[in-house]
């Protein structure tokens, strides 16, 4: 709005109007003093009073001009104060809008930053737990309830040993009971040889009577007394032999006996160290047993805890994707507000009803357009599919 | 033979949930951050399945499905559309354009992974 050809009309209209006064005023005087009283002079008289009048309503009403001219000029300096105002408040109002687009941007982009390492931290988490999982349940394997866990299977192997080491005992009571047959046999040996040289005593008085006899017969006992020295040489000898077996069977009895007596000894001790093993190695197996169900109750509640917290880490991985939902939420406002500066500079409030439409066509969430419906009077019906999957 | 996943997102988080978790069930993954990228990605013929999402920049999920399906080597391969978007309008433009499944953002780790082995049986 310009004030200056206001006034320059207002300067020139009022030279106009006093040039035509003073006009008038001048031709009423002249005619006047003319004192020529005629038609035309009345005519021009009438004409120029007319003129007058005309002139000086005209002043009048140019006066009124004046003053609405000067009213309308302050007005117009006011309107064009306000409009600057005005501009000046739409341009403080974009800018602020475009200060609030570009903090949402940088908020936008830090939360996405920030819950990508976020999600990326936590994943690890997961596969860390996943791993945690797995190798609690191959410890429960081996210390619990599986066939081949690993107390079972110590408990098999040191029961084999224990029944190894009484068959190696059984052998050795063989042997004691083999060794008292010995002593036995030897005994009833010694006693058939002890009979052996009583008979051989018993010849040797035979072939000391034969040899008497042969010697009465005189020259035809003298072969029989040949074979009768003989026999009882014999005789002697076999009674040497008999007394020397006897003498051998004494010491192989009193060595078997001697034998018989520490390997009885010896098995007794091997009995009550095998009792005492047996009791020591079932303690050991039983405490093993115990720790290991105690273990594998712990591995049971650490597998449960890791469990729950692996489903509380994959909800909090998926509470991690509203983020997605957040940062297009924040998208489509940041693209809204760019168009509402836009639309502000240019349009006024004309566009802003094509504005909401074209907000309400960039949502993609059901609870967005539901908001946008809630807050404004757009009655755009738009159907949502309420399945998480849809199969085609 | 391992399957090789495609993901199309331009969430990094996103595509880090969605990898750790196929990667996580002997799935062989690669990732790509628009449908620009997917195609540029394609380039081998051998990606059993493309899961995608709709609003990305650059090109749309919408757009590239349309873009695979007209590639020889892809044009059977299935498509899952995971998205924010659960308008009906925009379901059935998936459907019509091809993809075997719809599912809305967020999902559980279980889901997709329901979800992937019944497209792939």
């Amino acid at each position: 709005m310009q004030i200056l050809p206001i006034n320059e009309l207002k300067a020139i209209y009022k030279y106009y109007i006093s040039a035509a006064v003073l006009l008038s005023l001048v031709l009423s005087l002249t005619l006047l003093l003319s004192v020529r009283v005629d038609i035309l002079s009345l005519s021009s008289v009438l004409i120029t009073s007319a003129l007058l009048a005309v002139t000086l309503r005209q002043r009048h009403l140019t006066a009124k001009v004046i003053l609405d001219c000067e009213a309308f000029a302050s007005y117009s300096s006011e309107m064009q104060e306000h409009c600057e105002v005005e501009q000046h408040n739409t341009e403080s109002v974009a800018a602020i809008l475009e200060t609030v687009i570009n903090q949402v941007y940088s908020i936008k982009t830090l939360g996405n930053d920030s819950v990508s390492g976020l999600t990326l931290q936590f994943s690890e988490l997961r596969q860390a737990l996943n791993n945690t999982i797995e190798s609690a349940r191959g410890s429960v394997e081996n210390f619990g309830d599986d066939e081949h866990c690993f107390a079972k299977h110590s408990q098999e192997e040191l029961n084999e040993v224990l029944h190894s080491l009484r068959v190696a005992l059984g052998s050795k009571l063989e042997v004691v009971n083999s060794n008292q047959a010995v002593s036995h046999a030897a005994k009833e040996l010694t006693e058939q040889t002890k009979s052996i040289q009583k008979i051989s005593k018993e010849i040797t008085l035979l072939s000391l009577n034969a040899s008497i006899e042969a010697a009465r017969a005189g020259e035809a006992g003298r072969g029989f007394a040949v074979v009768a020295e003989r026999v009882r040489e014999l005789s002697d000898i076999t009674s040497e032999a008999a007394e020397l077996i006897i003498e051998k069977m004494n010491g192989l009895t009193n060595a078997v006996a001697d034998n018989t007596e520490k390997l009885t000894e010896s098995q007794a001790q091997d009995v009550t160290l095998m009792d005492d093993a047996e009791l020591h190695i079932r303690k050991v197996l039983n405490e093993m047993a115990t720790v290991a169900n105690e273990l594998t109750q712990s591995v049971h509640g650490l597998d449960d805890t890791a469990s729950k917290i692996k489903a509380n880490v994959d909800d909090a991985i998926t509470d991690f994707q509203f983020q997605d939902r957040v940062s297009q939420k924040l998208e489509h406002i940041c693209k809204g507000l760019t168009s509402l500066v836009s639309l502000y500079r240019t349009e006024g409030e004309d566009g802003l009803a094509a504005l909401q439409q074209e907000m309400f066509n960039s949502y993609t969430m059901k609870e967005e357009r539901e908001c946008h419906v809630s807050t404004t009077e757009n009655t755009s019906q738009h159907d949502h599919v309420e399945d998480e999957v849809t199969f085609f | 033979m391992t399957k090789k996943i495609m993901i199309v997102d331009d969430s990094a988080s996103i595509r880090q949930v969605a990898k750790m978790t196929l990667l996580a069930e002997g799935y062989e993954v690669i990732d790509a951050c628009d449908g620009l990228d997917a195609i540029n990605k394609l380039d081998d013929g051998k990606i059993n399945l493309i899961i995608s999402d709709l609003n990305m920049p650059n090109m749309d999920g919408l757009s590239l499905l349309k873009k695979v399906k007209e590639m020889g080597q892809y044009r059977f391969t299935p498509f899952l559309m995971l998205t924010t978007e659960s308008g009906s309008d925009f379901v059935s433009q998936g459907k019509q354009a091809g993809a075997k499944a719809w599912m809305i953002k967020p999902f559980k780790p279980e889901k997709l992974i329901n979800t992937v082995s019944r497209i792939l049986a």
